[in-house]
Parts: structure tokens; C-alpha cells; sequence
């Protein structure tokens, strides 16, 4: 099986990269069976969780990744990954920490995102 | 969605529960497939738990919780928790307070842990 760490260390500054400049480009990222918990809410779907994302209140944002964990998940070619990290929005000076957890599945080469947790970290 | 939530309400309050009351029994829920990140460094089930048996008195709060269901297999879920410990050193009036964000992989009768 492909190193884990480097696929979840690749994926997930792609996925940030797409963030950052187009959110609406992280539609190829989620399937139908996809699911997001976000700060509460929980949503199903790539038209559903794209919208949710590029409904978000600021025009830019910038990640800054703090940690990475990976695991596999035993199932094959499936990895979890565990970031912490920073957001910068617009003109903000003051960072917001969050956490997220991608649950990466491989789709003939391809991985999407399967399940997507996203908490911001207060305190 | 919904029979997730209970699962995981209910491994939530059972696991944090061991953790401050019956370090023992917190090997209960791990299986010798279990894979444990520790603050990034991998461990070994049986290291894992006598390091939590060795842990100072703890007072542990869970903030909050969120879970999915792993679709494709129902009896998989993924819990990520945030919450704080409070661990008693040896002088009554030393505290440390430590916030946790925990993610928990359940997979029927195991399960993979990060911390």
C-alpha cells in the first residue's frame, strides 16, 4: 500500500491550495455519499457541502497547517487524517484555530473525501 | 445519521468515564489491531494503556462531540471529540489544564484512536 502519510500530507494541502483560491473547485474533492459536520451542522451530498463552503462568510481565507496524523483504516487504501491548524479571513489579523478530520477513500486512484469533520478551537 | 449519535453519545460517556474513574477498563476498548497516535507518536496498545494507568488523577469535561457514519458499512463511525482534562499534582492547588481534541475511528468490536 502507498506510503499513507504522504498521500494524506498531499491531499490535504490540495485540498487546502483549492480552498484557499476557489472553494467552489472542491466539488471533485466530494461524492453523493459524502458527509460534513460543520461547526453543528451536518450535511450530506457535493452539491449540498460545495454550497455550504462557498456560502461561508469571507472572500478570502488562508489555512496554515499546524499538525498532520494519519492512520490507515484497514480498509483498503483508505486513510484517516487528523489536522490542526490556523484560518485567516480577509482582513483579520488575529488567526482562528480549528481542527479537521478528513476520512480519505480511494476511488480507482482517485481519493475523495468521504467524511469531513470541521470544528473551530476556542480556549 | 441519527443511531450514530447515540453511539457515539453513549462511547463518549463511557470512554471519558473509564479515563477519570477505571483506567483499568480502558483497554476494554481497544483490540491488539488497534492503531494510537499519542500527540503524534504511535503506540502499541498495551503501552498505550499503562501509560493512561500511570496519569495523574484526572478530571476530564467533554465540550462536545460530532460523529458520521462511515457509509458502506453501518457499523463504522467516526467520532471527533473536544474537551478539557484536569490533572491534580502531587500539591493540591497545582493544576494543569489540558484541551484535547480526540477522533475516534469505531469499527464494530474495535477501534482506531487518535490523540
Amino acid at each position: 500500500m502507498a506510503d499513507y502519510n504522504a498521500l494524506a500530507t498531499q491531499f490535504t494541502q490540495f485540498y487546502y491550495q483549492t480552498f484557499d483560491s476557489d472553494r467552489s473547485q472542491l466539488s471533485s474533492l466530494y461524492r453523493e455519499e459524502s458527509m460534513l459536520s460543520f461547526e453543528g451542522a451536518q450535511l450530506q451530498g457535493t452539491k449540498a457541502i460545495v454550497e455550504k463552503l462557498v456560502s461561508l462568510p469571507f472572500q478570502r481565507v488562508q489555512h496554515r497547517i499546524s499538525t498532520l496524523d494519519a492512520q490507515p483504516t484497514g480498509t483498503t487504501g483508505s486513510v484517516i487524517v487528523m489536522v490542526t491548524g490556523e484560518l485567516l479571513l480577509d482582513e483579520e489579523q488575529m488567526a482562528q484555530r480549528y481542527s479537521q478530520v478528513f476520512h480519505l477513500v480511494n476511488n480507482n486512484g482517485n481519493y475523495y473525501v468521504l467524511n469531513d469533520l470541521f470544528r473551530l478551537n476556542y480556549g | 445519521m441519527e443511531s450514530s449519535v447515540k453511539y457515539a453519545q453513549e462511547f463518549v460517556q463511557r470512554y471519558y468515564s473509564s479515563l477519570d474513574t477505571n483506567r483499568n477498563g480502558i483497554a476494554e476498548f481497544y483490540r491488539e489491531n488497534s492503531l494510537i497516535l499519542w500527540n503524534g507518536k504511535p503506540m502499541q496498545v498495551t503501552e498505550f494503556t499503562s501509560m493512561i494507568v500511570n496519569l495523574p488523577y484526572s478530571k476530564t469535561k467533554v465540550e462536545d462531540f460530532d460523529s458520521q457514519q462511515v457509509m458502506g458499512n453501518d457499523m463504522n463511525i467516526i467520532i471527533v471529540v473536544s474537551g478539557t482534562i484536569r490533572f491534580d499534582g502531587k500539591k493540591p492547588h497545582v493544576f494543569s489544564y489540558v484541551s484535547f481534541y480526540c477522533i475516534y475511528l469505531l469499527v464494530l468490536r474495535s477501534s482506531t484512536n487518535f490523540l
